[in-house]
């Protein structure tokens, strides 16, 4: 009987639901794909002071405290104008002083830049200076 | 019109559909690391470094075609049995790194995997895996929960 060479369905991602596009053969950029469910971003939030300070997340996981008010502002996306969205699937708090938050959000309208610019315009989320706050969205790596 | 404070409902994790409390003796203060998952099953995060048998990390940038390595690891971890009775596990989400570091980050839901015993299936594929019939013998497995690296 004769073979037939699969030569569809690579592990690179599709167009229509995934956000990046290695297309065919080698990748050239960061390759994350979505198997399931809606388009995900991954942003790595490093709270920190207006001296560039780590803020220990440990203590700020009370009901209205640092922690949940970051959460908040990402959840209720607006650029000022118009309202977004933003989904959290996930997230983890890290257990020591780096003031590391990472978050899965599913159908983001935010980017980096924008979700940065927030965090830090509060100034203060129960009473934690987080003027000096950096977001970047590295994808799906694992520390 | 009096106040109520509000004292339930903090980020914490609820033991019911989440992967980890962080806050063990429930003082308020994380004693460890807190993974949440807000919706859907409990998801596991694991880091896999693809290395051959010398513990030299193997560059996938070329390896991500159809029948490629990067589909036969995904295949085994999507697949393989953890034990007769348990499977290992949903994948949701990947990301194959565009460098020679050989990472894939895996995001899998219901999980059965530890990161050893996905570590074991990994090196089990061998000496001559996919169509580039890479080795990846040394391959390592690391369960990071969340923690996204910084690029």
């Amino acid at each position: 009987m004769a073979d037939l060479t699969r030569v569809h369905g690579s592990p690179s991602g599709n167009v229509s639901y995934d956000r990046s596009v290695a297309n065919i053969g080698d990748i050239s950029a960061d390759e994350l794909v979505d198997v399931a469910g809606r388009k995900l971003a991954f942003f790595k939030i490093v709270v920190q002071n207006g001296s560039d300070t780590n803020q220990d997340m440990r203590t700020e996981m009370g009901p209205n405290e640092c922690v949940e008010k970051v959460l908040q502002i990402m959840q209720n996306y607006t650029d000022g104008t118009n309202e977004g969205s933003a989904t959290i699937l996930a997230y983890q708090v890290e257990g020591d002083n780096t003031g590391q938050i990472s978050v899965a959000v599913e159908g983001s309208s935010w980017t980096a830049a924008a979700l940065q610019a927030s965090i830090r315009a509060t100034t203060t989320l129960n009473s934690i200076n987080v003027t000096g706050s950096d977001v970047t969205e590295p994808g799906l790596d694992l520390a | 019109m009096a106040d109520v404070t509000r004292v339930n409902g903090d980020p914490l994790g609820v033991v019911a559909v989440d992967a980890s409390r962080g806050d063990t003796d429930a003082d308020g203060v994380l004693d460890a690391t807190l993974t949440v998952a807000n919706v859907g099953r409990q998801c596991a995060w694991m880091a896999i470094i693809v290395k051959n048998g010398s513990a030299e990390a193997v560059d996938l940038q070329a390896e991500v075609d159809t029948g490629d390595s990067v589909e036969a690891i995904l295949k085994a971890i999507q697949a393989s049995e953890v034990s007769s009775t348990q499977y290992g596990g949903e994948i949701l989400a990947y990301q194959v790194e565009d460098d020679a570091t050989g990472q894939i980050s895996v995001m899998v839901a219901g999980s059965n995997w530890t990161a050893s015993d996905m570590q074991t299936a990994i090196q089990a594929l061998g000496t001559t895996v996919g169509n580039n019939t890479l080795d990846i013998s040394g391959s390592t497995v690391t369960d990071t929960g969340m923690k996204l690296a910084t690029s």
